[in-house]
């Protein structure tokens, strides 16, 4: 493709603009021909199909005067006027008048029979009065007997028709058959029109003899053109009287204003509210064509009295029925215009590209020469305008180069010559270059240590414990910002003081005489606690650290002094004791009560328990016992987690203790048929240990290796000494549940519970082997294990043989 | 200097329903029971019942005093210093079941550790001493 804003694209640009408006253009005009001639042909079409459907109405209708004229000169009518003439009896042809009014009677309803277009014929005589009348009931033509037959002096058509001359037909307006006053419609609803045509004697100047009224149906008539139609789609076929409602309608419901009932009102121009019935009327023939509808239109031909309907043909096709087809046209000659469009405009790319290709060969070449290369020449092809400036291009580029040549020989002299320069001075530039380098160095250097300095005295001065440097002589030389905040004393007072001189002096001499001793005379660290008084007069304590700071010769520099402020830790470790000691009394008391009682319901003190009872209080028994359990373990663990446990080691015979241990689990033992095993020699060493805490470890294992074997299983409780190693193994060991592998590293967290042993037991605490680990690490032991499901476990408690290392601390672990 | 008799126990024990439970145990067991809330109250039948030859000790009691309080008082009378006394309480920290055996307690129980009727025959035991 040409490139953007080049000549050849707003070339391409205005030709494509072009062939686009010039298809668009032909298009349309193309289609609205079309268009203009589907709708006269449809016009055309409609029109003399309304013209056929009026026609064939009119036949019809044209039919029925003809067929009632006739019947006024049929010979029972004029037999029956000789009779009367002659007192009930014709004598010409012997035959009294019942006879003659019983034929003509027989005439009317062959005539109804077979056109089945009547709904009811009759004879009136000249003084109103019915003589015959034969309604069409149910497709059967009946005479009515005399009894019923009225007198109609009155009615309209009677008196229009015995006025009117021979030969002329009386014909009502259509209208629903209507009777009696006020009048009630018949059912079924029909329409009819009222034929009437006078009757006279033949050959007579008399005045007429009587009236021959036909009522005929007018949905039989209109049917039976309309049936014709009902194949055909799309059309809808109506038949509108002069006063604006529907006589034929496709749906019939809508007939004679609505459910054949002129007043409910349904009228034309509810359907079709742009018709205008008027200029229907006036035009007699015609097409009425608006946006959705096109109507075509023919009056009918009813010949009669002036009052009679006229009434309208009436073809109705939706515009878009006819004009259908156009759309698709549409839609194919927009597809052609695409297709030739995009033809025209990929043939102008083409075209383009290749007239101005020379061109863009040239631009190339104009480029290069610019960038300064001039072996350049550009292919002359044609010999048109472009051919020639090519040519010409060529010459101004070959007077170029031999120009360049020389200028470039000139230069290239001078650009030696300047390159050594440059050279000598980059060889300069690299010495300084170092000499700075090493001075940056040196400068980062001091930086670093300047601000290590500061992080360091940031440390020393924010640090929350005291911090206090003295001269050998416990001067101060400094003090951190801790000293003011703890103390209350400030820098001037406390750097013009002997160190502790303000807030010290509350300890016996004997202490501070040690300290002195300790840290100044051997030269040793010194720590302890120490209770001080503040500025405001509050007592303190603090955890101090003091060291010597010595010189080469063993001298003493300085005394650097730590001092942490305990008072609020001690306070707590205070609260914490006071709250295990309560704890345990609280929780202990009540749970005595229910023992106790339970104990004595149980023992029968206050009269005898039955079974029932007895075994319940025995379950409340076992509950209580179990909760008192937990609450020691739980004030044994609260104990370890203050850490503040004592170890007091006394000689003891690790033995006897494992001995006691396994005696209190006796019962249990017998119970589970289980067999223990003691594997302890004879002579053993006895060893510094806290009975009391070897005998809560020696419980809980014996103890667990019995709950969690099963029947008739095996325990094994063995002690071995090592005297290589300095210590004292004491192994127990059982063929039970085992421990599963997943679940063996959290074996003594606080609390847990493998899970094959809390399905089988729910009584563990899962305190047990954490507070056997607490104490055993303690006290200077270890403890491990193997384990393995369904085969048992094996716990090792290694004691050294030195002993437990003695502690003070406020609590002891207790049963 | 009235005759001390073994049969006759005081028993000094803040908790009401423990009280009523040690004492009906205790005369079910033959003993002659006198009881006490406090340390005052328990000085006082020291002073009003001189033939009690036996003390039921709580550590923790009505009012201020406590248990080794109680003791003091007793073991600093020439009269009553001999009485054996059987501390019986749940303050069971190791740590005062030392001090109170270095007063010279008899024996020292903890409440939840012990049925009734264990702690009973113990002592019973030790009378017999």
């Amino acid at each position: 493709m040409p490139r953007k804003g080049s000549i050849g694209i707003k070339i391409i640009a205005v030709a494509s603009l072009f062939a686009f408006v010039f298809l668009g253009a032909v298009v349309v005009i193309l289609l609205t021909q079309a268009r203009g001639h589907m709708l006269d042909a449809s016009v055309q079409l409609l029109e003399e199909d309304v013209r056929a459907e009026k026609e064939r109405i009119d036949f019809y209708l044209q039919q029925i005067p003809d067929t009632v004229q006739s019947l006024k000169g049929t010979p029972p009518l004029q037999g029956m006027i000789r009779a009367e003439d002659n007192q009930g009896f014709d004598v010409e042809e012997n035959s009294t008048i019942a006879q003659w009014q019983s034929r003509l009677a027989a005439i009317f309803i062959a005539e109804m029979n077979a056109t089945k277009l009547y709904a009811q014929m009759r004879y009136i005589d000249a003084s109103g009065q019915e003589v015959i009348r034969v309604n069409f009931i149910n497709g059967v033509a009946v005479r009515v007997e005399e009894g019923q037959l009225q007198n109609k002096g009155d009615r309209e058509y009677f008196l229009e028709a015995i006025e009117n001359e021979r030969n002329i037909t009386y014909l009502s307006r259509a209208e629903l058959n209507r009777e009696g006053s006020p009048p009630t419609i018949s059912t079924p609803h029909t329409a009819i029109i009222r034929y009437a045509i006078p009757v006279y004697e033949d050959d007579s100047d008399r005045p007429p003899r009587g009236v021959i009224v036909a009522n005929v149906l007018v949905e039989e008539v209109i049917a039976s053109s309309d049936r014709l139609h009902s194949e055909e789609r799309e059309k809808k076929h109506y038949i509108i009287s002069d006063d604006g409602f529907f006589v034929s309608h496709v749906d019939s419901r809508k007939e004679w204003g609505g459910p054949k009932d002129l007043e409910t009102g349904y009228s034309v121009q509810d359907e079709f509210s742009d018709l205008t019935l008027d200029k229907l009327f006036e035009d007699r023939f015609g097409t009425f064509i608006t946006s959705e509808y096109i109507f075509a239109y023919a009056v009918l031909g009813l010949s009669g009295s002036e009052n009679s309907n006229k009434w309208v043909v009436l073809q109705v096709t939706p515009v878009h029925a006819v004009l259908g087809p156009i759309n698709s046209v549409t839609v194919y000659t927009a597809f052609f215009g695409v297709f030739v469009f995009i033809v025209l405009f990929f043939s102008f790319v083409f075209l383009v590209r290749n007239i101005l290709k020379p061109l863009d060969l040239l631009r190339d070449a104009a480029v290069q020469v610019g960038e300064g290369s001039f072996d350049v020449e550009v292919p002359v092809k044609h010999n048109d305008e472009i051919g020639e400036v090519a040519r010409v291009f060529n010459t101004m580029t070959s007077q170029l180069a031999s120009q360049y040549g020389e200028l470039e020989e000139k230069v290239k002299k001078k650009t030696k010559q300047l390159r050594k320069k440059v050279e000598e001075l980059k060889k300069t530039q690299r010495a300084m270059m170092n000499v700075l380098d090493d001075m940056e160095h040196e400068k980062e250097q001091a930086q670093i240590l300047a601000e290590d300095l500061e992080k360091f005295k940031l440390a020393v001065e924010n640090s929350s414990d005291m911090i206090l440097i003295t001269d050998p002589h416990a001067n101060v030389l400094y003090a951190n910002h801790a000293v003011e905040k703890i103390t209350g004393y400030t820098k001037e007072e406390i750097l013009t003081a002997k160190c502790g001189s303000l807030w010290g002096g509350y300890m016996q001499k004997a202490f501070y005489k040690k300290m002195w001793d300790t840290i100044a005379k051997k030269k040793k660290p010194f720590e302890g606690r120490v209770e001080n008084k503040r500025k405001n007069g509050q007592m303190f304590v603090g955890h101090t650290n003091i060291v010597p700071i010595l010189d080469e010769q063993n001298n003493v520099k300085f005394f650097v002094d730590i001092q942490r402020d305990v008072t609020i830790e001690m306070e707590i470790d205070r609260a914490k004791s006071e709250f295990v000691s309560l704890a345990s009394h609280q929780l202990r008391t009540p749970l005595s009560t229910i023992n106790w009682y339970a104990e004595m319901l149980l023992n029968g003190d206050v009269g005898h328990l039955k079974a029932g009872q007895k075994q319940y209080l025995e379950e409340i028994y076992r509950g209580n016992q179990r909760m008192v359990a937990l609450v020691n373990a739980l004030l044994n663990v609260s104990r370890i987690e203050l850490g503040t446990f004592s170890v007091a080691p006394i000689s003891v015979n690790v033995a006897e203790i494992v001995e006691d241990a396994v005696d209190e689990i006796l019962p249990d033992i017998k119970k589970k048929k289980l067999t223990i095993t003691k594997k302890i020699p004879k002579k053993i060493p006895t060893i510094q240990a806290d009975p009391q805490l070897l005998l809560i470890v020696f419980q809980n294992l014996i103890s667990n290796a019995v709950k969690y074997t099963p029947d008739k299983g095996e325990v094994v409780v063995k002690i071995s000494i090592k005297k290589k190693e300095g210590s004292m193994n004491v192994i127990v060991s059982d063929n039970g549940y085992g421990i599963p592998k997943r679940q063996q590293d959290k074996i003594f967290t606080k609390l847990f519970r493998a899970d094959n042993v809390k399905e089988k037991d729910t009584e563990g605490t899962g305190l047990g082997l954490y507070i056997v680990k607490s104490i055993v690490e303690h006290s200077g032991g270890s403890i491990h294990f193997d384990s393995e499901e369904e085969k048992g476990t094996t716990f090792y408690v290694t004691l050294p043989l030195s002993g437990m290392k003695k502690k003070e601390g406020a609590r002891r672990l207790g049963k | 200097m009235e005759k001390k008799d073994e049969n006759i126990i005081l028993v000094i024990e803040d908790e009401r329903p423990l009280l009523l439970a040690i004492k009906s145990k205790l005369e079910a067991e033959g003993f002659e029971t006198v009881t006490a809330r406090s340390v005052e109250q328990g000085i006082n039948m020291l002073k009003d019942v001189p033939s009690i030859g036996v003390v039921w000790l709580d550590h923790y009691l009505l009012g201020k005093k406590n248990g080794l309080d109680f003791i003091a008082e007793v073991k600093g009378s020439d009269d009553w210093k001999h009485i054996p006394i059987f501390v019986v309480t749940n303050t069971g920290s190791p740590e005062k079941k030392t001090t109170y055996l270095q007063l010279g307690v008899s024996e020292f129980f903890t409440k939840a550790d012990y049925p009734l009727m264990d702690i009973i025959t113990q002592i019973k035991k030790a009378l017999k001493r």
